[in-house]
């Protein structure tokens, strides 16, 4: 009798705890979801953005080191403000954005997670794919939960939970293809990638 | 004639200088999309929006430049040559 109400309770707890794992939507509808990326050549310093930020994390705020999902980049929005530098950047010598239309992160792994007072900071591992080539890198991210916010968010037009995912890592383009050893005096290799995105968990 | 020429060559240096200058002395290159940026107040993001715009470069600097030193050359070529015939 004891073991049944135990097990009982046990699998009410467990049902209760996952009930709080949510799905949150980066597909930003107010559209500022936003992905820097850096470069710093001797002689030329490039940066630009994309905001064609998609994809799903499921995310639960009492266990998040459960956290899994993955963020998709359209690679054909990535930005930067002068116009030949905008064609070479999307050419086939360089991302080919026609070819290879996505940049993807997909979570693998979850390490070290740390509560603090501004949110939860962990390191995602993950696979990164770029120009169709997938690497495993480790990127540094805080998550910071926003319970009951979206509807503020959306004018009041969705109810729910926001989150908010920052991180700031660096790849070198040569590991995917992109030029390897060529031009590195204008084009660095290491490409700093910074990103501040908004997901949303909608409670009907 | 000449002078003319002189004339023309250095307006059209400083006329590259002036437009160069609109845009605020920038030196990469010329942008014809100009990043705005803005902060999600609910979130905190601070995102980057781009807009429409002109804001000439370097390279926009060297072509005018370029362009006066053409037309200087151009006629003192033409002044070396004609004192060579005569």
């Amino acid at each position: 009798m004891k073991n049944t109400i135990k097990a009982t309770l046990i699998l009410l707890a467990s049902a209760a705890m996952a009930a709080q794992a949510a799905s949150y939507n980066f597909k930003d509808p107010k559209g500022v979801n936003t992905v820097r990326f850096s470069l710093d050549a001797p002689l030329e310093s490039i940066s630009g953005t994309t905001g064609g930020v998609s994809g799903d994390v499921t995310f639960d705020a009492a266990m998040p080191e459960k956290i899994s999902g993955k963020i998709v980049v359209d690679a054909t929005t990535l930005e930067v403000p002068n116009p030949v530098m905008k064609d070479h950047l999307h050419g086939d010598g360089w991302i080919d954005s026609k070819k290879f239309g996505e940049i993807t992160f997909e979570i693998t792994a979850v390490k070290n997670v740390k509560k603090t007072d501004k949110g939860v900071s962990a390191d995602l591992v993950g696979t990164f794919t770029l120009k169709g080539v997938s690497k495993e890198i480790t990127a540094p991210v805080t998550f910071v939960h926003l319970p009951g916010k979206l509807e503020a968010r959306s004018n009041g037009k969705m109810k729910g939970d926001l989150l908010v995912l920052r991180s700031k890592f660096t790849i070198n383009r040569s590991d995917y293809g992109i030029k390897p050893g060529q031009a590195t005096d204008k084009v660095a290799e290491e490409i700093e990638i910074s990103l501040a995105l908004a997901g949303y968990a909608e409670k009907k | 004639m000449k002078k003319a020429a002189y004339i023309f060559a250095g307006l059209v240096a400083i006329a590259t200088v002036v437009v160069w200058s609109t845009g605020g002395f920038h030196t990469g290159w010329t942008q014809t999309r100009i990043p705005v940026t803005g902060t999600d107040e609910i979130t905190g993001i601070t995102y980057t929006q781009y807009e429409d715009g002109f804001v000439p470069g370097l390279d926009v600097l060297g072509g005018g430049l370029i362009a006066a030193a053409l037309i200087v050359g151009a006629t003192l070529g033409v002044q070396f040559l004609k004192s060579k015939k005569s």
